[in-house]
């Protein structure tokens, strides 16, 4: 806990070998399949809010019961639930700077699960910002290596982005944990 | 009735666009990420200046078959990794129209959407020397698209009159 609370620009933490066969995760991307979401703030491919596959729903069971217990350890913030949605970033896609923050939604952790791409990205970092009154300055920089599981704190602070996928397929499972 | 919402090509020439670009030197960076990131210059009198105002007003009076009066003129370059949020935009209570003036050397994959309720009801294309003019209200927000670093070196330039 004393690791997630120092952690800067805001509380986050990177645990890689997060999961025991991410090839059969990349397996049920097929199945989900992506449609492409377009708006001022980014360009993607995800799969709907809800997954249509029993498999994905799966997924979701699994790491719920793997990770909301520790996390509501260390992070010292209670959740029990999580949605999930599968990304895919290709050259050109990008989701710029934002908080994730909105009342009423209750998120209280954000995390992406970067998955083992058939080609390799480069870019589609997630880029963490510290901000002030007259300015935001990139703070920290995550690659997005297969396998690796990145989860930060929502707040009116949290802001960060995915850089732009420059060459190659960024492939993420990713939503918010709920109280 | 549904406001203005009009786009025209080729509104100045070449060679005025080239020499009102050249013309604008004083940016500065805009860098509130959330918001957006791109570069803005007040626009300083100058003969280029006025023979612009003078042809974009003449289209837009035109168009809406009354004198336009300009009231406020900016300039914003956007470089690859730029973009303006929706949410970096003003609340329009008075109405103005708004005029979109591309002095981009080159065509740019890139565009201004107009959204109203959070749907793009018009698309600015980065076509140099185009002419974009759109009546304002408060339920329509703008946003400039992200300009990608996959081509590094693109410039695009945008005159931006607000006009009654």
């Amino acid at each position: 806990m004393r690791t997630w609370c120092a952690a800067t620009p805001f509380p986050h933490l990177v645990i890689d070998d997060a999961a025991i066969d991410p090839e059969a995760l990349l397996a049920l991307l097929e199945e989900e399949g992506v449609a492409r979401y377009e708006g001022d703030l980014f360009v993607f491919e995800a799969s709907p809010p809800e997954p249509r596959s029993a498999e994905l729903r799966r997924v979701r069971e699994d790491f719920t019961a793997a990770y909301c217990e520790p996390l509501s350890r260390i992070t010292g913030t209670q959740v029990t639930r999580i949605d999930m949605r599968a990304y895919a970033y290709r050259p050109g896609h990008y989701l710029l700077p934002h908080t994730d923050h909105q009342d009423g939604l209750a998120r209280q952790l954000a995390y992406a699960y970067y998955l083992p791409s058939p080609d390799e990205p480069a870019g589609g970092e997630l880029e963490l910002f510290t901000v002030t009154d007259d300015a935001t300055t990139s703070a920290s920089l995550i690659l997005p290596r297969p396998n690796r599981l990145s989860i930060f704190e929502v707040g009116d602070h949290s802001l960060h982005q995915v850089r732009e996928v420059l060459a190659g397929l960024r492939l993420s499972l990713a939503g918010w944990f709920y109280p | 009735m549904f406001p203005t919402a009009e786009l025209v090509a080729g509104a100045i020439d070449v060679t005025t666009a080239t020499e009102l670009r050249g013309s604008i030197t004083n940016y500065r960076r805009y860098a509130l990420l959330d918001r957006g990131s791109y570069q803005v210059a007040d626009v300083g009198q100058s003969n280029v200046l006025d023979r612009t105002m003078s042809r974009v007003l003449g289209l837009a009076g035109e168009l809406l078959g009354r004198v336009v009066v300009a009231h406020e003129i900016r300039a914003l370059r956007l470089e690859a990794g730029d973009y303006l949020l929706a949410r970096h935009d003003r609340v329009h209570e008075d109405r103005p129209l708004e005029l979109v003036l591309d002095l981009s050397p080159v065509p740019v994959a890139a565009e201004i959407q107009y959204r109203r309720l959070g749907q793009v009801f018009f698309r600015v294309p980065a076509s140099p020397r185009s002419l974009a003019i759109v009546q304002r209200t408060p339920a329509i927000t703008c946003n400039h698209t992200y300009i990608s670093k996959l081509r590094l070196g693109v410039e695009v330039v945008r005159l931006v009159v607000l006009a009654r």
